[in-house]
């Protein structure tokens, strides 16, 4: 279930309201990421559907020549857009060994260091994803098979990244707190593997 | 080099074990890396690799796959396929054992995923299969053991994720998957044969009237394969009569399995929500492993690291057979800390030029990888296909784990038999590919 119903109850304060403003952002755009889902499946449905009746029809083209270019950009906007409610559900897949060594007695001092890496890596990638979009707008630069300004699907990715690092952050804070890291009523997929 | 191998390793695993996500651990090693051993400009080199490798064209069928799953999780398919084989299976000896092996092979063929394969095929089977007082080690190993054919079988989201990051056909790893799956879900079967054979308790004696059944009752029970036999066609079918690529194909899988959802009242409101989120779920937690691995890859790559690994390992002249035993070895240990996913991000950068190095094909090499992250689904602490089992039978791992060991040798005597015989792979896919 997705409403916050079943999520840990909060204080008033400061670090609430930024898990809060953390957790609307994540299931925001994790709605996106849906949305960019259910793009990618339509072109490439639309794409097979134009390639079909091409054959019958003359005149029509063989195919949407930006599927492919597109519902890839769709894809990467939706891998990121994800990640942060996917980290918030304890999605992520990483090694518990240590973890859960000793009784669980280094949990708390792991996850600190590890959420604290883990948002400085984000950040990184958010600012530098950012900077990278700012130049191709600033040049101009666009992609060779449909003239597509490239800032565009470069700074979804930036702003999707940004997101992941500021739930990111809220968890490196929560770690300090002694607060609920995963909420599980985030969780919905079926098993992946 | 050494400092560079020692800093690797050391950075690696050391920043796994403390828990961060594999695949941000994988990019920040990469790093690091790049950081102390040479001037790159990191950002930079950063931000426009994650846009290629998330913008990667050949990736775009793993969401679809990822999707088509999620509906497929809330389909009736255990039942109809339950119902469409039991006639069948009930001529063979070890009687409807030998659903799970079929079942799951069949699932395999629509879905891409190998707990999802377990869990789906087990819902019907298992609870059917204790209550008619089959013996529980038997029906709950070999369910366990089968269900690692979701990602031998085509379509697979592993094969996907290696061809990416390997750089080959995504095309060419589903089409060299069928013999060896087929194979060894022939080997399971026959083991279900012997294992009955020698303890013949495991079968309940009434099960013998299942021999009894009219043939056109037997013909009728087909019609419950519809649905899963139109899947396929909508995956498989398209994919091989040459109007669909693999991703067109998972796309018209994905409309497929709405459409079957859809019919069997499977959908509303609230399900479609869990369907999508989910989706995105899976998706993202493969896209960041992909992300660190492939930035890892590279950053290994421009440090001259594999190349020095091939140099030194071809200094031990090990025979490729050897090779090949002492890299299953590894992952047998690696896979018992590691999921698959993880484990083939972590160790392709590194291992991959090694056996090309050897001589070994990717293509090949491929399956080989499959078929090892499969064993590391049942090998425990970390067994995502035992996991799944323990939520369905609620028996402890360690009993899991036992059930499932006959199988688990099964499949590495067959790593040794496509080691020695390469064209069990590699015949199929050049005979309908031809390169």
């Amino acid at each position: 279930m997705m409403k916050a119903a079943g999520a840990p109850e909060l204080e008033p304060d400061l670090l609430s309201a930024l898990q809060r403003a953390a957790d609307r952002l994540a299931l925001g755009s994790a709605y996106l990421a849906v949305a960019c889902l259910l793009a990618l499946t339509l072109l490439t449905l639309a794409e097979i559907a134009t390639a079909v009746l091409s054959r019958f029809i003359p005149g029509l083209p063989g195919g949407i020549s930006i599927a492919w270019e597109y519902s890839a950009y769709f894809m990467g906007a939706a891998f990121m857009l994800g990640s942060a409610l996917t980290l918030r559900a304890g999605m992520q897949l990483r090694v518990e060994l240590l973890l859960r060594a000793g009784g669980g007695r280094f949990e708390r001092p792991l996850e600190f260091f590890s959420s604290a890496i883990s948002t400085a890596f984000a950040g990184f990638l958010a600012w530098h994803l950012s900077a990278f979009a700012y130049q191709s707008f600033a040049a101009g630069q666009v992609s060779v098979d449909s003239n597509t300004p490239l800032w565009i699907p470069q700074a979804a990715l930036a702003f999707a990244t940004g997101v992941f690092a500021l739930q990111l952050l809220a968890r490196t804070l929560a770690c300090m707190a002694s607060r609920a890291l995963d909420n599980d009523a985030f969780k919905v997929a079926s098993p992946a593997e | 080099m050494t400092a560079i191998f020692t800093s690797l390793f050391g950075l690696l695993f050391g920043i796994l074990a403390t828990g961060v996500g594999i695949g941000i651990a994988l990019a920040v090693t990469a790093m690091m890396l790049a950081t102390l051993f040479s001037d790159v400009p990191i950002g930079k080199l950063i931000a426009q690799h994650t846009f290629n490798i998330l913008t990667t064209s050949d990736l775009v069928a793993l969401p679809l796959f990822v999707l088509m799953g999620e509906f497929l999780f809330r389909t009736n398919l255990s039942r109809s396929l339950f119902n469409g084989l039991a006639p069948w299976a009930g001529l063979l000896p070890g009687r409807l054992l030998h659903v799970n092996v079929i079942g799951c092979s069949i699932f395999a063929s629509i879905s891409g995923s190998s707990a999802a394969t377990t869990q789906v095929v087990g819902r019907m089977t298992l609870t059917e299969l204790l209550r008619r007082g089959y013996g529980p080690s038997v029906a709950i190993g070999s369910l366990a053991g089968a269900g690692t054919l979701g990602f031998l079988i085509p379509p697979s989201t592993v094969m996907i994720i290696y061809a990416v990051l390997a750089e080959e056909s995504v095309l060419w790893l589903f089409t060299a998957g069928w013999i060896p799956g087929f194979l060894l879900a022939g080997c399971f079967m026959a083991w279900i044969m012997i294992d009955t054979a020698r303890h013949p308790e495991l079968v309940p004696e009434s099960e013998r009237a299942l021999k009894q059944m009219p043939f056109s009752a037997r013909l009728s029970a087909l019609k419950q394969l519809g649905p899963a036999l139109f899947l396929i066609a909508c995956v498989i079918g398209s994919m091989y009569a040459g109007v669909a690529t693999p991703t067109e194909a998972a796309a018209l899988g994905v409309l497929g399995a709405f459409l079957v959802s859809l019919t069997q009242g499977a959908l509303s409101w609230a399900s479609l929500r869990d369907v999508a989120i989910g989706s995105v779920q899976t998706c993202s937690m493969m896209g960041l492993i992909i992300l660190g691995a492939s930035i890892l890859g590279n950053i290994t790559a421009a440090l001259g690291i594999p190349d020095a690994v091939a140099k030194t390992v071809s200094a031990w002249n090990l025979s490729p057979l050897m090779l090949i035993v002492c890299l299953m070895l590894l992952y047998l240990l690696l896979g018992t800390a590691l999921e698959g996913f993880s484990m083939i991000a972590t160790t392709l950068p590194v291992v991959l030029p090694l056996v090309t190095a050897a001589g070994f094909n990717k293509v090949w090499f491929g399956i080989f990888m499959v078929i090892v992250v499969e064993m590391a689904q049942i090998t425990p602490p970390v067994a995502f296909n035992l996991s799944v089992l323990q939520g369905v039978t609620g028996k402890s791992m360690s009993y899991l784990t036992k059930v499932t060991m006959p199988y688990l040798f099964i499949m590495m005597g067959f790593v040794i038999l496509i080691a020695l015989f390469p064209g069990i792979v590699l015949w199929f896919p050049n005979l309908i590919l031809g390169r």
